[in-house]
């Protein structure tokens, strides 16, 4: 190739490349915001318990104990599917489990874990999402981990019920348990 | 003429979606600065939409946490820090000049310059 041709051609592969480079993007998971809280204290939260409004839960409580916070709604179609997970996480000893239930109807929340059971040893009830804007969810389901001491360790924005997430939250539960 | 008139006024009709939560404030300056934040921030769930523009649940959520610091006096710069702190660099629409986003920022230019030079190359060989 002479040196005019590769003159002639550049602009060519240029947009090839550039073709390829951008293609990587279609593969990319845009709904996977990685959460800016890990690593920080867990931002402050006073929300009523779903089956005692009079009962408030305060993010106090999250020290202690290793945390798994599980943000849903009953009207969140994915959040039907996670039954299995939370039952397998509900295995581990030693761990608390908080639900947090985001923008929704009391009594169909309460229907909902009729339905699929209640794991969970507190479920608070945030039926404006305003305490949900400091912990950045702005989407449901969403799973945190909190360790002993009030700090985020992990967050996860998605369906639980997705290959690998089970054994990755078992594993950094059971880490941060060894602490 | 009635039609005429009809479609005029159709036409303002257009804009009254987006009034849905209109928040009132009690400066002009204070409502210049919600509509510069919400237009300056991402619908995390619309992401190609403004929090201004968009319908989302999420977006109203934070219209209305941030017309209610706006009316409390907070200025624009803290509000905008206060949620990149939580949901990270993603909600500003323009991305920040950092280490990460140098490409992003000189690519085009990067572009233009080539070309142009492509574009010299041509011009001196045609002469």
């Amino acid at each position: 190739m002479t040196k005019k041709e590769i003159c002639l051609y550049f602009p060519l592969i240029l947009f090839f490349l550039l073709g390829i480079f951008l293609s990587f993007g279609l593969f990319k998971d845009l709904r996977q915001i990685p959460s800016e809280l890990i690593d920080k204290p867990a931002p402050h939260f006073l929300l009523p318990s779903l089956f005692d409004e009079r009962k408030k839960i305060s993010s106090n409580r999250l020290k202690g104990k290793v945390t798994f916070i599980h943000v849903w709604a009953s009207w969140c179609r994915t959040c039907q599917q996670e039954k299995n997970v939370l039952w397998q996480v509900k295995q581990i000893q030693n761990l608390k489990m908080i639900a947090w239930n985001y923008k929704d109807q009391p009594l169909e929340a309460k229907q909902f874990l009729e339905r699929q059971g209640n794991p969970y040893d507190e479920v608070l009830w945030d039926e404006k999402g305003v305490d949900a804007i400091k912990w950045g969810i702005y989407a449901v389901p969403q799973t945190f981990v909190v360790d002993k001491h009030g700090v985020v360790r992990y967050g996860y924005q998605g369906s639980l019920n997705k290959y690998g997430i089970e054994k990755e939250i078992q594993l950094i539960i059971k880490r941060l348990q060894n602490e | 003429m009635n039609k005429i008139l009809f479609f005029i006024f159709l036409f303002f009709l257009s804009p009254c979606f987006s009034l849905e939560d209109a928040f009132q404030f009690d400066t002009p300056e204070k409502e210049k600065t919600y509509i510069e934040i919400t237009e300056e921030l991402r619908c995390l769930v619309c992401q190609n939409e403004s929090l201004l523009e968009s319908q989302a649940g999420f977006a109203k959520d934070l219209r209305k946490q941030i017309a209610l610091e706006v009316a409390q006096g907070e200025n624009k710069e803290k509000i905008i820090s206060s949620l990149k702190r939580v949901y990270g660099d993603y909600i500003l629409y323009k991305p920040l000049l950092k280490k990460n986003t140098y490409f992003l920022w000189a690519f085009p230019f990067l572009i233009l310059f080539v070309g142009l030079c492509v574009l010299l190359m041509i011009l001196r060989r045609s002469k």
